[in-house]
């Protein structure tokens, strides 16, 4: 539990960069009208504009997935039923704790934290059973390797086509399997749960659970 | 130096602003180009999420952008929908999209966390099988998982050394049971389920197969007489379903494919929910309808609840007091408080209308699965006799008197009344309100909204009239209004 916690932290950073990608896309498709109100803006009266243009648009734009999406969309990228014990479990216990419709207003971190709980118990069967994944000597692969793997198997984000997100997704994963944790929360997996092959495991379902958690799968 | 003439003579400081300049421009178009190439990306990833629930794949992101560029996304959405083709969706059109559809609908409070139950189960293959959906008011139909129940001799388990000799099952089995005798093995005998009614002897269409199951479990199934079903060798909890939602809870426990059609299919009602013929009503006689709006109460929330999800009207929006009252029934007090005019200006605007319809449902009740006697009308649509000369409810008949007033814009068609649920679901149906509540459903489920401005309501109103012309196909209709909302 502590372990996911810091997981949700680490996803909920992600949250702000893929709204705002996705809004400045938008203001692009607009034609900067809403960057330039921004831009300009002074005073009471075109700070209120400037509130109501970055934010309407935004709950106009973006949506949650809804309880049965997320479980379908965790399923489709992992290869897990959802019919496996251990979903099925874990579904029973968080399904109130979902988002029950698409509008993002309703997204509190309550469903954050249910959404984390979910994707780690995918994320575990995956790595566990995944012809790919469950094959990987975990005591000798860079992370470098482990993150690309991942990106390559979850996300359509590539230097390619999206760098300022990947470059974003790749720090905080690789941010995740070096172990370092933060300032106040420490390692994410204890030394001492075993070898280095089975805490680097144990990290690539985190950074697994961090990217089936993010807003990349969870909005739409 | 660069002389005239030579090769190099082409980076004159002229020719080098023209370069530069073209250099730029390009720079911009390719920018532009990328950033026109993500939109797309983008668009169909939200194309696909709205049609199955979940993300696309990066080779299906491909797929469909080639599909764009050949303007062939329409097809494209019914190869993701049957998963086929490339595309990899799993059956989720149907197990998440279409099912998060109608799930509200059987429930008053419209909870989207509701199970699965006959009435999502009817929706869903409705839309499947490209039936017509404004059938699905009033026919003979529901949907369930098919196979053979353990008792009724269409179904024998054995141990894999010891099949019994002499029996039909043992021709069909020996061939295959010679290879293999191990004895921890168990292996079931079956006639197909999909040709219930042919012979045990006729090899063509029995089966023979090892099972996952132990003897033990089989011997639960049999004492319990549950549901196998042999291409996924899978037991459904029970085959019944008219009292209980246990069959739909099992399929969804074991995360059977609602898009499989050779496993979840139409059957009759008839026997599986209502002996009566005349009790018959699609959607309106479902189990979980009857759940949610036949149990307790006055029976008028079946028209109420009908209004609301296949009108998308609720109660208030329909309040017309100008509508005679001589049908409003003897539990509506004509002098609430004491207060005459609250009931001419207030109660009458819904229930001259309601009372007038719900008739229709007067055989109707609930107790644990629905009950129905032709010719009884139910004691609580008669309870209650605040005022003793208002109407007494002798039969199920009906009457529309919104034909007139501001409900007449519903579209009603020629009939005026009828008897029973059947002629109503068959009314609602043949409106033009119920097509257009349709389209505004099928609009939020997959643009992720309610239809607010001009553009979406002039969406709603145009695949209104391609949900007609197309034979009430649901699945189309889905597919043309995700892709209105991709523009």
């Amino acid at each position: 539990m502590k372990n996911i916690i810091k997981i949700i932290l680490l996803s909920l950073t992600l949250m702000p960069l893929s709204c705002v990608v996705s809004e400045s896309k938008k203001a692009e498709e607009e034609g900067t009208e809403n960057g330039a109100s921004a831009g300009n803006g002074n005073g009471a009266g075109s700070n209120a504009r400037n509130t109501s243009n970055s934010i309407s648009p935004l709950v106009e734009t973006v949506q949650v997935k809804s309880f049965n999406q997320i479980n379908m969309t965790m399923s489709k990228m992992t290869g897990v039923s959802r019919a496996e014990d251990d979903i099925r479990d874990v579904v029973t216990q968080v399904l109130n704790q979902l988002p029950s419709d698409n509008q993002l207003e309703g997204m509190t971190p309550f469903h954050q934290i249910s959404i984390t709980r979910l994707a780690f118990s995918y994320c575990s069967l995956f790595v566990d059973t995944d012809s790919e994944f469950s094959n990987i000597n975990y005591g000798s692969i860079s992370d470098t390797d482990i993150k690309d793997r991942l990106i390559t198997r979850f996300l359509d984000i590539a230097p390619s086509n999206d760098p300022e997100r990947y470059d974003v997704l790749s720090d905080e994963i690789i941010g995740v399997l070096e172990n370092t944790g933060t300032d106040s929360t420490g390692p994410l997996v204890d030394a001492s749960l075993g070898s280095r092959a089975v805490i680097r495991e144990r990290l690539t379902k985190m950074s697994c659970t961090l990217i089936l958690s993010s807003p990349f799968v969870i909005l739409i | 130096m660069i002389h005239e003439g030579s090769p190099l003579s082409v980076f004159s400081y002229k020719n080098v602003k023209a370069i530069g300049l073209a250099l730029i421009l390009s720079l911009i178009s390719s920018k532009a180009a990328a950033q026109n190439e993500g939109m797309q990306r983008e668009q169909v990833k939200k194309f696909y999420t709205s049609l199955t629930g979940a993300s696309a794949s990066r080779q299906e992101i491909n797929l469909l952008l080639q599909a764009m560029e050949r303007g062939q996304l329409f097809s494209a959405a019914y190869d993701i929908i049957e998963s086929r083709n490339g595309y990899t969706s799993y059956g989720s059109f149907y197990n998440v999209t279409v099912r998060d559809f109608a799930t509200p609908w059987s429930t008053e409070d419209a909870s989207p966390f509701t199970e699965l139950n006959d009435l999502t189960a009817t929706v869903v293959g409705y839309t499947r099988d490209e039936k017509p959906f404004n059938e699905i008011l009033w026919r003979d139909t529901v949907y369930k998982a098919v196979g053979v129940v353990f008792k009724g001799g269409q179904l024998k388990f054995f141990r894999n050394s010891s099949y019994p000799s002499g029996t039909s099952a043992s021709s069909v089995c020996q061939s295959t049971v010679a290879s293999d005798r191990s004895g921890s093995k168990v292996r079931i005998w079956y006639i197909d389920p999909l040709n219930p009614n042919s012979s045990p002897s006729d090899v063509n269409n029995t089966g023979c197969r090892l099972t996952k199951y132990s003897w033990s479990q089989l011997q639960t199934a049999f004492n319990q007489n549950k549901l196998y079903i042999p291409s996924l060798d899978t037991i459904v909890e029970t085959n019944r379903i008219k009292e209980s939602n246990d069959h739909y809870r099992s399929i969804e426990n074991l995360g059977l494919d609602l898009a499989n059609k050779e496993i979840i299919r139409e059957t009759s009602q008839q026997v599986k929910l209502h002996r009566d013929p005349s009790a018959i009503a699609g959607l309106l006689s479902t189990r979980a309808f009857g759940k949610a709006y036949y149990s307790a109460g006055t029976n008028r929330a079946a028209l109420a609840f009908s209004m609301k999800y296949f009108f998308c009207k609720d109660m208030e929006e329909l309040n017309d007091s100008s509508i005679p009252d001589y049908r409003n029934r003897r539990d509506v007090d004509r002098s609430p408080g004491g207060n005459s005019t609250i009931y001419k200006n207030r109660c009458i605007g819904c229930h001259a209308g309601m009372d007038a319809f719900a008739g229709a449902f007067a055989y109707y009740d609930y107790n644990g699965g629905i009950t129905y006697e032709p010719g009884v009308v139910v004691d609580k649509m008669n309870h209650n006799a605040i005022f003793a000369d208002g109407h007494v409810t002798n039969d199920d008949s009906w009457i529309n008197l919104w034909d007139s007033g501001q409900n007449a814009t519903l579209g009603w068609g020629s009939v005026k009344a009828g008897n029973g649920a059947k002629d109503l679901g068959r009314l609602f149906a043949s409106s033009e309100a119920f097509p257009k509540c349709m389209s505004e459903q099928v609009f939020k489920k997959v643009c992720f909204r309610k239809a607010v401005s001009d553009r979406d309501h002039a969406i709603v109103k145009a695949n209104t009239s391609y949900f007609k012309a197309n034979q009430y196909n649901m699945k189309k209709l889905f597919i043309k209004t995700a892709m209105d909302c991709m523009e």
